[in-house]
């Protein structure tokens, strides 16, 4: 069945073309020359080209309305064997895939949300989240096509933070051959590796950045033969946030006058309270004004993000003092603790401790091992125990949660060794997980999150979601604020989803929280990443249960070269025709 | 000659003209693509071009040579044709000489033979028409232009060559001038004594030796005013005028960095690239024994004289060079030290770079006997001037063994060797003595005489010290003595002391016959009363009297009491506020203090930390309400590193995400602070952050091109990145936002963890 797709209406082209025809018909029939009904034919073939060229005319057929979609990275060999077993599927195929035989093009994929519902197969890497999103109701079976080859997944430990080392973990779908990723900072080469054989190799970097503030790192991949493909690996590296620490000790010792001087000297607010007699202390304050803590009271404790206290100030607390350090740790606070040389298990603790014969250990830090005195318990691995330090012999440093705080453990003695013989890297590298692991978490009213997986192009929407308490929280992307849905069923998530602007990176701001900043990749960028993501995206819309199919009808639009070529033809042989 | 040889040859004189035209050409085109290599080399042209256009030029030029020449056109024709021309005897008639026979009529056969006799005498004497001599001379030209241009353009290119020029001293490398300096002519004078001539260049990276005098002759495309020359030692030198030209000069001996500013006639102030004065320091000569050991140990049956080879090397001149020897004699508390200065026997006087020094050591000469000890250093000095450099060996050692060494056994009590103290005491109070007459003029009665009473309770201490360990009584003894038993005494003292030396026991063990004559009365103190007028000690044992109840030898004890006696005299006198008089007495006391110390040892009772009587009253109560909280507080914020630098880098960072980079007045600033910063490191290292260093005050003055940024980025961010330093982790505080959901999920696990 033909159907007519008219330029300008079919009476305005009979009115116009039918005239003329009869005039040039006429014209001809006049024309001394030989030829006059060959001549005549000329004209009105020309003239039914003509027409044609202006009425569309496209093929109307009846046919499966199941639809074989076709994206970027589909094999003609899938398309073959589906469409044997399967031969009235029509064959579609987004815009920047190829085109296969006589596949139809999606101008745009909004059209999707019209025909989108008869999609039965989606072959290739597949449809953005957004397009998929289009499709009310999703039946298809999606077949990914050729293997990806490249980094398929990164992700950048978080948070990072200036002189700590940092680390990227990532996979490499190879296909074959002997591939090297480098990591490059903005001083040079950070670490490398060499990833050999077909498969998939997940890696891990490490880098220790310098410097605060948003940084580019670049992640190279190269080939034997030398091809490089680079990508920037966007990471930000937060402010120094200071501490407010509390010790209270029976005496000073040279443990903690390091740790005072370390943590005193990295900007952290310190209280040390030392007993010299049953109630007169002798306080020392770093960074901060004085204060003296006679009593530890719940007041006194809420202050402090930690607190170090060993077993022998423990025991010589007061049970209303006890108790507030207790309710304090579940309110968030974090309690480190050496255990006494003498107890072994305390009920006050969250740890079992197992009894070692040795009184030194090995560990191994920032790539060199280093021998330590160290009690001789070893914290034995329960559940709800995290480990700081770990070696051969067992735990040496660990941390339990207890309510919202934790309390911390550290069998380690004499570390201000590490410090005198002048290698205060590790000194910090020792100190800085626990510490950091133990300290209370301040607690914020708002958090912001890219739902959308990274990479993010430009002129692509990111999905964020809000956390937040406020009644009527407000989030700006680049100050442009973003409209936000309260989840249905959870209080305070908001979702939201807003346009990515230009490669770089941009700011989003939530009430008062400190802005977050995110980084828009240059579109081609992490493409294995963002093929990947494409992939386990449509794999989760995919089902497998076949539906039953409806009947279509599908127009297919007769190509104007031919009524063109007809045109040539009948206006060159009216042209010749004198001449013959 | 027959017809066909007659054809064979003018064939061949059609070969030898193709050969000689093709020659002609080949030469003219190789000179034309010689000359056009050497030209592009010489401007630095990329290799691919150089290559393609001689190839070009080559073919051309041979192609249009050939064109003209019609080379391929070349046929017997036209050989025939010329020998008509130009060879009349032939009478135009040579193209009968390529015709057959047969064609020809008998005229014509007739002329041929004709032709054929001139042509034989004339084969030989044919001349073809070339321009060999011209192409030769052409390609000569062509050679010659390009050996010359080559040999200019080549010398930077290869790396041998440019390390070979670093270690000249001279400009260091091309450097283009700044855009607005017309001319600009750099003259370094080296230091007179290096002997280095003056040298000028016009480039503005210079290494030369320390102490040069630098100038600027400087010559700029327009009207400036306030040219300056900004050095990173935070110092500038104003150039000065003298019609166009400006003009500078200073002497360096640090190496540092510089910029050329000025300000245009728009008013705005212009600077140039940074630029490197490397100073290369003059060294310290090297010197070295080359045919000794360190130590020697000589019997007196050696050879005692030593040959002593040295070798002393400097980068311009060794000047003086000397062996400074030292000769210990004597042992123990006896050494005696004599210092010689000995000049080396070759060569006389010291002049060169390089020198090798002899000298004969004449151990006897030198005055060593057995059991003492020579050391000798080489001591070099070079010809730097004000103040010359100075380099030593180390020290090394001869010693002449003594066979018949004495070894002396230390009295088991007297283990600890203790010199007196306080025998700067005295001297002291001579010092300070003599400094009160001095200033007797300037004050007034009453403080001269306080000082002096001052000085006589030194005195007074002193005496009283003293006369401690001569016994407690002597101080008390000067009204009559009673006669303390002798037993009783004796333990007291050893008790004291605890030093049992005067024991009965004590003088079995003692050798008689090894005491010196000068001891030997003293030492025997209790048997000398036989000598004695009182006849009642014959015949007591009267083993010690109180005075000489202390281990002292007689002599010694004598000159003790001498001395605390004489600084009576000077303690009376002092409190006469009349230190004049007391001076002679206390300068009596030091002599002998000496004398007594050098004579032997003594012991000397320290006094230690008395602590203040405990109030017996308030022991052990408790009473703790005076007992206060104490409270240190300190502020030991670590400063940030390199604060500018740090700033830059996050501004780069910046800059990175944008093309082309925009400048704003706040941002130059930042980077130009980290100029500052940067440079200030890399005067230690030089070579590796000044092209850093321009590219980055390229960046801040906005003045590459777009090109050019990101690779400039790149590079700077890279530097200031690596001057940044390792720090210690320090842990950080964490925000996390909560949902009330976790709450109670935390309350649960609680709640669980306690059933």
């Amino acid at each position: 069945m033909i159907t007519f797709h008219a330029l300008l209406s079919p009476l305005l082209i009979a009115g116009l073309l039918v005239p003329i025809t009869i005039l040039f018909g006429w014209l001809e029939w006049n024309r001394k020359h030989r030829f006059r009904g060959l001549r005549i034919l000329a004209v009105v073939v020309l003239m039914t080209a003509l027409a044609l060229i202006l009425l569309r005319p496209s093929t109307t057929e009846e046919k499966d309305a199941s639809v074989l979609l076709l994206t970027p990275g589909y094999t003609s060999k899938q398309v073959d064997s589906l469409l044997q077993k399967q031969p009235n599927l029509q064959v579609w195929h987004t815009a920047d895939a190829v085109p296969f035989k006589n596949s139809i093009a999606l101008s745009s994929t909004h059209t999707l949300a019209l025909h989108g519902d008869n999609i039965r197969f989606v072959i290739g890497n597949g449809l953005a989240d957004y397009d998929l999103d289009l499709i009310k109701e999703k039946h298809f079976t999606y077949l990914p096509g050729q293997p990806i080859e490249g980094i398929t997944t990164i992700a950048v430990s978080e948070p990072v933070r200036a002189h700590h080392l940092a680390t990227v973990e990532g996979t490499y779908a190879n296909i074959a051959g002997t591939k090297w990723i480098y990591l490059n900072g903005p001083g040079g080469k950070e670490d490398s590796l060499k990833v050999t054989g077909a498969g998939r190799h997940p890696f891990q970097l490490s880098f220790t950045p310098k410097q605060k503030g948003s940084l580019l790192y670049t992640v190279i991949t190269k080939d034997s033969a030398g091809h490089a493909t680079e990508d920037r690996l966007p990471v930000f590296v937060d402010e120094d946030r200071a501490l407010t620490v509390l010790f209270i000790q029976n005496f000073p010792t040279f443990e903690t006058q390091y740790l005072k001087r370390y943590l005193a000297h990295a900007g952290h607010k310190l209280t040390l309270r030392y007993q010299l007699s049953k109630q007169i202390f002798r306080f020392e304050y770093a960074n901060r004004a004085s204060q003296p803590v006679n009593k530890l009271t719940t007041e006194v404790l809420q202050q402090a993000d930690l607190l170090i206290l060993d077993r022998n100030a423990w025991q010589s607390l007061s049970t209303t003092e006890k108790a507030a350090v207790h309710n304090a740790v579940r309110a968030g606070l974090g309690w480190l603790t050496w255990p006494n040389a003498k107890e072994k298990v305390s009920q006050d603790f969250p740890f079992a401790l197992a009894a070692v014969k040795t009184d030194t250990t090995q560990i191994t830090l920032l790539q060199k091992a280093i021998t330590l005195p160290a009690l001789p318990y070893r914290v034995e691995n329960q559940t709800g125990i995290q480990t700081s330090v770990k070696n051969k012999s067992g735990i040496v440093a660990a941390y339990a949660q207890v309510g919202r705080g934790k309390i911390g453990l550290q069998t380690l003695q004499e570390t201000y060794r590490l410090s005198l013989s002048g290698d205060s890297l590790r000194y910090g590298a020792l100190w800085s997980p626990l510490i950091e692991a133990l300290a209370r978490k301040s607690a914020g009213v708002t958090a912001v999150r890219i739902v959308t997986p990274f990479p993010w192009y430009a002129d692509e929407p990111i999905a964020v979601q809000l956390l937040s308490a406020h009644p009527n929280p407000a989030l700006l992307a680049d100050s442009i604020g973003i409209p936000l849905q309260e989840d249905v069923q959870l209080d305070d998530v908001w979702s939201g989803k807003f346009w990515a602007g230009q490669p770089g990176w941009h700011t989003l701001q939530a009430d008062d929280a400190t802005p977050s900043l995110y980084y828009i990749s240059t579109t081609g960028e992490w493409s294995g990443l963002r093929q990947a993501t494409l992939r386990a995206q449509n794999m989760a819309a995919s089902e497998s249960h076949a539906l039953q199919t409806e009947k279509v009808y599908v127009s297919r639009e007769i190509s104007p070269v031919y009524f063109f070529a007809m045109f040539v033809l009948a206006a060159a042989f009216l042209w010749m025709a004198p001449k013959l | 000659m027959s017809a066909t040889e007659a054809r064979y040859r003018l064939q061949s004189l059609k070969r030898k003209y193709r050969l000689i035209r093709l020659l002609e050409t080949l030469l003219f085109s190789v000179a034309i693509a010689l000359v056009v290599y050497a030209t592009l080399n010489f401007f630095r042209v990329p290799n691919v071009w150089i290559w393609t256009s001689t190839l070009v030029s080559l073919i051309a030029s041979y192609v249009v040579r050939s064109i003209r020449l019609k080379l391929w056109k070349i046929s017997e024709a036209g050989v025939v044709h010329y020998m008509n021309q130009h060879y009349p005897q032939l009478e135009e008639s040579t193209d009968l000489l390529v015709r057959d026979d047969e064609s020809l009529t008998s005229l014509q056969q007739l002329q041929k033979r004709r032709t054929l006799q001139h042509f034989e005498t004339l084969y030989s004497t044919v001349k073809l028409p070339h321009n060999l001599a011209q192409a030769s001379l052409v390609f000569v030209l062509g050679v010659v232009a390009y050996v010359s241009l080559t040999a200019f353009a080549g010398k930077e290119n290869t790396p041998s060559d440019r390390a070979a020029q670093a270690n000249v001293i001279a400009p260091v490398e091309e450097t283009h001038l700044p855009a607005t300096i017309k001319r600009a002519v750099i003259t370094f004078t080296p230091p007179a004594y290096t002997g280095l001539p003056k040298k000028s260049s016009n480039t503005f990276n210079v290494r030369v030796p320390e102490g040069t005098t630098v100038a600027w002759d400087l010559q700029f495309t327009e009207n400036v005013t306030h040219p300056a020359i900004i050095f990173s030692a935070h110092d500038s030198l104003a150039l000065a005028s003298q019609g166009e030209q400006y003009n500078a000069h200073r002497q360096f001996d640090e190496t540092l960095f510089y910029q050329i500013a000025w300000t245009n006639t728009d008013g705005s102030r212009k600077y140039s690239d940074y630029f490197t004065i490397e100073i290369v320091r003059d060294q310290p000569p090297v010197v070295s024994v080359d045919n000794l050991d360190q130590f020697i140990s000589l019997r007196l049956t050696d050879n005692l004289k030593i040959n002593l080879k040295s070798t002393l090397t400097d980068d311009y001149r060794v000047k003086d060079a000397y062996i400074i020897a030292t000769v210990s004699k004597g042992s123990g508390e006896s050494v005696k030290f004599r210092e010689e200065k000995l000049r080396f026997d070759t060569p006389g006087t010291f002049s060169g770079k390089h020198i090798a020094a002899t000298r004969t050591l004449d151990i006897v000469k030198l005055g060593l006997d057995p059991g003492d000890e020579l050391y000798f250093y080489v001591e070099a000095f070079d010809n730097k001037v004000p103040k010359a450099n100075r380099a030593r060996t180390e020290t090394y050692f001869i010693s002449l063994q003594d066979t018949s060494q004495q070894t002396t056994s230390i009295d088991p009590g007297l283990g600890v060797d203790l010199m007196p103290d306080y025998f700067r005491s005295q001297r002291q109070i001579i010092i300070d003595s003599e400094k009160l007459l001095k200033e007797k003029k300037q004050l007034s009665k009453e403080v001269f005489n306080a000082r002096s009473n001052e000085l006589a309770y030194d005195q007074k201490v002193l005496r009283l010290r003293y006369g401690e360990f001569l016994g407690e009584e002597f101080e008390s003894g000067i009204g009559p003595q009673v006669e303390a038993p002798a037993a009783d005494d004796d333990e007291d003292v050893t008790k004291k002391y605890g030093h049992a030396h005067d024991t009965e026991n004590e003088h079995n063990l003692v050798d008689d016959k090894k005491t010196a004559p000068a001891q030997a009365g003293q030492d025997h103190h209790d048997h000398a009363g036989a000598d004695n007028d009182d006849p009642v000690k014959a015949y007591t044992h009267a083993h010690d009297s109180e005075d000489e109840a202390t281990f002292f030898a007689q002599s010694i004890r004598s000159k003790l009491k001498a001395a605390i006696t004489i600084m009576w005299d000077a303690e009376l006198h002092l409190r006469l506020y009349d230190p004049q008089q007391s001076l002679p007495y206390q300068y009596k006391a030091l002599k002998l203090l000496k004398e007594i110390s050098q004579d032997s040892r003594i012991y000397v009772h320290r006094t230690g930390f008395d602590p203040p009587p405990l109030k017996e009253e308030k022991r052990l109560t408790g009473d703790q309400t005076e007992l206060k909280n104490s409270s240190a507080q300190n502020t030991s914020l670590k400063t940030e590193t390199y604060p500018n630098i740090r700033k830059a880098a996050t501004l780069l960072e910046k800059f990175s995400d944008t093309t082309p980079i925009v400048v704003t007045p706040a941002s130059k600033d930042i980077l130009l602070k980290a100029g500052q910063e940067l440079s200030a490191i890399a005067i230690a290292q030089p070579g590796r952050y000044l092209k850093s260093l321009s590219l980055l005050k390229g960046l801040a003055e906005n003045e590459l091109e777009k090109a050019r940024q990101p690779e400039a980025l790149r590079v700077v961010k890279a530097a200031l990145w690596s001057v940044l330093p390792q720090e210690a982790a320090s842990p950080q505080a964490h925000a996390r936002t909560t949902h009330s959901l976790d709450d109670q999920f935390l309350k649960h696990m609680e709640t669980l963890k306690q059933k």
